[in-house]
């Protein structure tokens, strides 16, 4: 699914990641997690193809592709998504209208056919219900005013909808409350499958108890430096990272 | 000091009409004294009145229309009044059922020249000299509908004018929505020179939408007057979508304790449009409250000016100002002066100001991008978007989806864009 080899990345001069090596397969559910500025955010920023970095060495190859030869929104047609963790609020554009231009632009790319609005509505309100959210948020500006758990949800309504084969999300559960929590956690666990894969960066073990990650790796200045199964989280909780 | 301009006699022997002979000759005096504004007008600094004063204009004239002409243009579940090259039409108009009270203006020539006086350019000086036709509404309670208010220029001539003079009164507790559209049903350089007083009593609460979709080779010059009493609240929307030359000037002065307005707008320019927005609001009391956003897409070879004039008398202490303008400019070769002029003699007030003059958010465009937008279509989106925006904070649904409809069509060769949106 995704091999991350020797993965060196900067931004502004600053080198951020320092030889990174993750293998994802599959069906499994990786947690990554580690301290302020090891890196995290960078990963998930780096292979959605965020322009600010440069990548300086290493390869990323995605389903068997030069994943880092892609533009960002080929990356997405193929099947990567990315869960903000800051989801950008865009005035003016109504979370419908973007939802099923994603959609459809992905729908596209697959071969399939485009769906109308009628088509749409129907099957992005069924999803609003699985995430218990109101209608009402179709017809926002697209994460305009919205809180911050509703903005978690929007992603992970956007996840649901276009059923990427790897999601990565990044601190999805920073800023939210135990019941946001649960419901995100829902989405994503309702979505596992055995051709689909998720990389969940967080830096509280929280979110686990509520998605059982496969593995655990703890990122530390740019650096995978332990790997483990779901045990390692709980330690990293009870210990922190200094003994890493 | 203003320039003037021989043609000022010129129009002076034109023929004027026999109401409000002596509000005419004031005007008169005030076009010998102060004449047209020329480059050295402050408030004319960036927009040449010089292409409005080549030609001495002669009045439009009245042409058959039909209805079935306009079908496009009408908006359903609304009352209608509608003026045919400045000349009102009863057989196309249809308000009986309205609970305002509309009139030719020549029935209310006392009730002139109170909120907007000829002094403040030889344009309204023009006008009030020459005027025929126009409008008074008067509005006592609260209108069960909104009043659609439509301007059509037809077969009419390059030199030709239309001046119109309108005047609404907000009585006590009113509240009225108004809908001003001007559209064109064949392209002509006419000019339309336009004055508009409102009075807004205490508690009185107007709604104003003007929808300006003239012929792209038109000249449309605009000055609007609003004067505002006690609890009072102007809310306008002013989308420039058409003309080759706009002009409107916007003032309203916040008379009485608790008056407020919000002024809001969008001006889409493209090719070698020209559109002027002069908005000025005066807090002439203590506790008023404005709010000011307009915004503009730019592109081609056109040119848009905003001044915001907002002015703090000295005992009007605990007022509330904001304004904001924002642009988007999609050629190198358009170019837009933003400017906003606070003047501010009290010193327990709060008044905000900005301006922008950027191209599209990128986090946006990568967020977009991270969906599997395409870069083209995510730019697109976001253009619109930043249109859409001011045209989504209007709440009346009817005149919503008009403008909706009337801004996508200002994109209409974008058919990704319609396929979108659709």
């Amino acid at each position: 699914m995704l091999s991350v080899k020797n993965l060196h990345a900067k931004i502004s001069d600053k080198e951020i990641l320092k030889g990174l090596n993750l293998e994802v397969k599959p069906g499994e559910v990786h947690a990554i997690m580690g301290p302020n500025g090891a890196g995290k955010s960078t990963l998930g920023n780096v292979l959605a193809g965020k322009s600010d970095y440069e990548v300086t060495e290493g390869s990323v190859s995605f389903l068997d592709k030069d994943l880092l030869a892609l533009e960002t929104d080929v990356r997405a047609q193929q099947g990567l998504f990315l869960a903000f963790q800051y989801p950008v609020e865009i005035p003016g554009v109504t979370n419908i209208y973007f939802l099923r231009a994603a959609l459809n632009a992905i729908r596209e790319a697959r071969g399939e056919e485009i769906l109308d609005a009628m088509d749409f509505i129907g099957l992005v309100k069924a999803k609003l219900k699985e995430l218990k959210m109101d209608q009402k948020f179709l017809y926002r500006d697209v994460n305009v005013g919205f809180s911050g758990g509703e903005k978690k949800r929007n992603e992970v309504l956007q996840m649901s909808l276009l059923e990427p084969k790897l999601a990565i999300l990044d601190e999805t559960d920073s800023g939210l409350d135990i019941d946001a929590l649960r419901v995100v956690a829902d989405g994503v666990n309702a979505l596992r499958a055995p051709d689909r894969s998720f990389v969940i960066v967080t830096h509280y073990q929280r979110l686990l108890d509520y998605i059982e990650p496969d593995f655990v790796h703890v990122l530390a200045d740019g650096k995978i430096v332990k790997s483990g199964g779901k045990e390692l989280a709980l330690e990293l909780e009870k210990e922190g990272y200094s003994w890493i | 000091m203003k320039a003037r301009f021989e043609n000022v006699d010129d129009y002076l022997d034109q023929k004027r009409p026999t109401f409000a002979s002596q509000l005419r000759k004031c005007a008169a005096e005030d076009m010998r004294t102060f004449g047209f504004p020329g480059l050295k007008t402050e408030s004319w600094k960036y927009t040449s009145a010089k292409v409005l004063l080549r030609d001495i204009y002669q009045p439009a004239n009245d042409v058959d229309v039909t209805s079935a002409m306009l079908k496009n243009h009408f908006i359903a579940d609304t009352d209608r009044l509608v003026f045919i090259n400045g000349i009102l039409s009863e057989s196309l108009s249809d308000h009986t059922n309205s609970s305002a009270i509309i009139n030719p203006i020549s029935k209310a020539p006392q009730q002139l020249g109170k909120v907007v006086s000829s002094a403040q350019t030889g344009f309204v000086a023009l006008n009030t000299v020459l005027f025929e036709h126009g409008y008074s509404i008067e509005i006592s309670d609260t209108l069960s509908r909104p009043l659609h208010i439509l301007h059509v220029a037809s077969d009419v001539a390059d030199n030709q004018v239309i001046y119109n003079r309108n005047l609404i009164i907000g009585h006590k507790n009113s509240n009225a929505e108004i809908i001003e559209q001007f559209v064109a049903l064949d392209d002509a350089a006419y000019w339309r020179n336009m004055v508009s007083e409102v009075v807004l009593n205490d508690n009185a609460k107007l709604t104003y939408y003007k929808l300006q979709q003239e012929a792209s080779a038109a000249k449309h010059t605009h000055f609007m007057g609003v004067q505002q009493l006690e609890h009072s609240l102007f809310t306008s929307f002013n989308i420039d979508l058409g003309g080759q030359l706009v002009r409107n000037d916007l003032h309203t002065t916040l008379q009485a304790v608790e008056a407020s307005c919000d002024l809001q707008g969008i001006y889409l320019l493209k090719e070698k449009q020209h559109v002027d927005n002069h908005t000025a609001i005066n807090h002439a009391h203590a506790i008023t409250y404005s709010n000011e956003y307009y915004k503009g897409i730019l592109q081609d070879k056109s040119r848009a000016v905003f001044n915001g004039r907002v002015l703090v008398e000295p005992d009007a202490q605990k007022i509330d100002s904001n304004q904001k303008n924002d642009n988007l400019l999609l050629s190198a070769d358009c170019e837009i002066d933003t400017k906003p002029e606070l003047e501010i003699y009290a010193d327990d007030v709060k008044c905000a100001h900005g301006a922008t003059v950027g191209q599209l958010d990128e986090a946006a465009i990568f967020y977009l991008q991270a969906r599997g937008i395409t870069d083209i279509v995510a730019r697109k989106m976001l253009t619109f978007g930043f249109a859409y925006e001011v045209a989504e904070n209007i709440k009346q649904p009817l005149i919503h989806d008009v403008v909706k409809k009337a801004l996508l069509n200002w994109f209409s060769s974008d058919e990704t864009l319609q396929a979108l949106l659709q």
